[in-house]
């Protein structure tokens, strides 16, 4: 399941490269990027702080997303951490946030809809 | 030569050089958390990011290299932002107990760049210690919770006291720990206490064990007569805290040390001085005799307890050059306790409690040692280091920079200018020598500064000199040797065997005491710590040139006259009970 998630997640970000209006499917969504950010801190390697303390932060925001107890500051939050993983050491968090910037920009409806 | 734009300057600079050192030739600002000139440039904090035009993502100043034509912005909102935010995510896992900190006299280089970048409480709390344990040691100590994990204490362990204590342990990538060997306290981690690493620390994660409360303790209660002293080192640095430049003239500051001491509420002021001429006499004493009976040579000094550690621990085969003689302030607490106080004050010295002001965290380690005491009476009962009596003396609202002079009249605050120069690399060395040509000779010396033994500029931090005795037909080559670098060094020598010392002083710390871990921090790239210890050192120098009546440590009439009413003679059988100590093996495991 997990695996297939990120093969999607990695394919939609290459899709985005050619075509800007690929996005993930509305359903389910905050369960996928959960299972896709869980993939990702098992390659954390604990050295810059973007990464190392900014994905479980994110992990915990995504869940109060799946939740639907969030505010628009949380939702200005995760931006930020998000933005900030592209001053990290190695491509471990850059990935990660190059293709969290996608999602937010291509799904930003189904982020925006938890907030209101 | 490369050219670049610089926040729309354009600049020339050298080929090879980071964007970091580019912008601070300049004059322009980067902030920095983990980065340590030379040693830990590994670009882990991001909190130097800049925006360079044509890069997606930020890059760290610290680790990458200008190239030609390079557009660099330093300042975009884009980097500020980030900057923030990365602050943020660290402040999540930093307790902040700020006012009851070590660090919490504005030292702090993290509560400072909260401050810089404006990162407000909400973005941050509830925040919570990344790990909630703090790792216990005699000399010093470790507080989890308030680690940021830039890894500097790693890199000036490896480097600096080359004992390689910490480790940055990332098994766990989500939730790293910088520690010495998991559930050891320091004590037997291999830790020689040195301190260099509170020093540079940015938080007060690593700092001295407080002593602070037990010797307010002993000041408040009416039945301890409680004395004091302080090392050569620490009027080298006094002043620091208070606003006094670096190097500031020992005289200067001196007597104000003395009136602070007093209204601090010490019943009697002395100084460890007084002891480093005692020291001298003992120590040379036992080098005269090495070599007139055939002793083992060299002759080791043991004044720093950092370094009679090392050996203790890591080089234990060497154990019988160390020079038996206790630390100066071993031998004042020593000579106070169980002569001064019951002979001349009729106090029982189980009622006196001895405090020492030292430049050392390691201090704090010897004076727990079992063998430091005679019949029950411990030598000495606390240390605060340079930077806890700053604390001290703001925190009882002590205007120190206008405080009148005041000098002790008891026996033990009188010295020579030979002990005041103990607080400096090749000082230690320089007193012997003085004191032991005359001995040997029957003469002076013809000039009594022996600059061949000072500064601390030299690469592997080992300083040699060969002293022609005429009369006695001797040739004593001598070493100095200062910092982890410098003993590692050595030692190869020594393995080696091919060249023949006779004596060897050696220190802890890069530069000798006066760049203690105990000393109040300079930041790195205000200073370099060699020029620190340099200018420190001058101000010792000086006042051993310009200051004192005598020079040389067997002139000193307090120490004359302790050898007449109760030691009889330097080496004497009861100078052997209170003065001097053994060593043995200790140890340790690294993981």
């Amino acid at each position: 399941m997990s695996k297939e998630i990120v093969l999607r997640i990695q394919e939609l970000y290459e899709n985005w490269i050619k075509d800007d209006m690929t996005s993930l499917g509305s359903a389910d969504i905050f369960a996928n990027l959960l299972e896709y950010v869980k993939e990702t801190q098992k390659d954390i390697c604990g050295k810059c702080i973007p990464c190392r303390d900014g994905v479980p932060q994110i992990e915990k925001l995504l869940t109060k997303f799946e939740d639907g107890s969030v505010d628009k500051g949380q939702l200005l939050t995760l931006e930020s951490y998000v933005q900030n993983l592209r001053s990290s050491k190695c491509s471990v968090g850059i990935d990660f946030g190059k293709t969290m910037e996608v999602v937010l920009r291509n799904n930003f409806n189904d982020f925006y809809k938890k907030v209101r | 030569m490369a050219k670049l734009i610089l926040n729309g300057k354009s600049i020339k600079a050298q080929n090879g050089q980071t964007i970091l050192q580019v912008a601070r030739e300049n004059g322009v600002e980067i902030p920095t958390l983990c980065f340590l000139k030379e040693m830990n440039e590994i670009g882990f904090c991001r909190v130097c990011v800049v925006e360079v035009e044509g890069e997606k993502d930020l890059v760290a100043a610290c680790d990458t290299v200008i190239k030609k034509k390079m557009v660099v912005h330093t300042d975009s909102p884009r980097v500020l932002e980030s900057r923030q935010a990365t602050l943020a995510l660290l402040a999540k896992k930093h307790r902040f107990n700020c006012w009851v900190c070590p660090r919490g006299d504005g030292s702090c280089e993290f509560y400072n760049l909260l401050k810089d970048y404006s990162v407000d409480s909400f973005q941050f709390d509830p925040a919570e210690g990344r790990h909630d344990f703090v790792v216990e040691g005699t000399g010093i100590y470790q507080d989890q919770t308030k680690c940021v994990l830039c890894k500097r204490c790693v890199s000036v362990c490896n480097n600096v006291a080359t004992a390689k204590v910490f480790k940055f342990r990332d098994e766990d990538g989500n939730n790293p720990i910088v520690s010495p060997t998991p559930g050891l306290p320091f004590d037997e981690a291999g830790c020689i206490f040195c301190g260099q690493c509170t020093k540079v620390c940015p938080t007060g994660t690593l700092a001295e064990v407080d002593h602070i409360e037990r010797v307010e303790e002993a000041i408040r209660d009416p039945k301890k007569f409680v004395m004091v002293q302080m090392a050569p080192a620490v009027r080298s640095a006094v002043g620091e805290p208070f606003g006094y430049p670096v190097g500031t003239p020992v005289k200067e500051v001196e007597g104000k040390m003395y009136e602070a001491l007093r209204l601090l509420g010490f019943d009697e002021v002395t100084d460890t001085n007084y002891a480093a001429d005692l020291t001298i006499m003992e120590e040379g004493t036992e080098f005269i005799g090495r070599v007139q009976n055939g002793g083992v040579l060299p002759l080791f000094t043991s004044c720093s307890p950092g370094w009679v550690r090392y050996i203790e621990q890591y080089r234990p085969e060497y154990l019988a050059h160390l020079s038996t003689a206790k630390s100066p302030h071993m031998m004042q607490g020593a000579v106070l306790k169980n002569f001064y106080a019951p002979k001349i004050k009729e106090i029982d010295p189980k009622d006196v409690y001895m405090v020492s002001i030292m430049p050392c965290t390691a201090k704090k380690y010897e004076i727990s040692r079992p063998e430091m005491e005679q019949d029950g009476i411990r030598d000495v009962d606390a240390v605060l280091t340079t930077r806890e009596l700053g604390r001290l003396i703001k925190k009882n609202n002590i205007d120190f920079v206008n405080l009148p002079d005041y000098k002790p009249e008891n026996k033990f605050a009188q010295y020579t200018g030979a002990a005041t120069i103990f607080g400096a690399s090749g000082g230690v060395m320089e007193a012997a020598v003085r004191t032991v040509y005359e001995v040997l000779e029957g003469e002076p010396l013809g000039s009594l500064d022996l600059t061949m033994m000072r500064g601390v500029g030299s690469e592997d931090q080992i300083k040699e000199a060969t002293l022609t005795l005429p009369k006695t037909g001797l040739d004593v080559n001598v070493a100095i040797v200062h910092g982890g670098k410098g003993i590692k060094r050595m030692f190869e020598i020594l393995d080696e065997g091919k060249k023949q010392y006779h004596f060897i002083e050696f220190m802890g710390c890069p530069g000798g005491c006066v760049n203690g871990g105990g000393q109040p921090i300079v930041k790195d790239d205000v200073m370099d710590k060699f020029e620190v210890a340099a200018l420190r050192a001058s101000a010792l120098y000086g006042s051993d040139a310009k200051d004192t009546e005598y020079r040389r440590s067997h002139l000193s009439e307090s120490v004359q006259w302790t050898y007449e009413n109760w030691f009889e003679s330097a080496g004497s059988h009861i100078a052997h009970k209170y003065l001097h100590t053994n060593y043995s093996q200790k140890k340790f495991r690294k993981e």
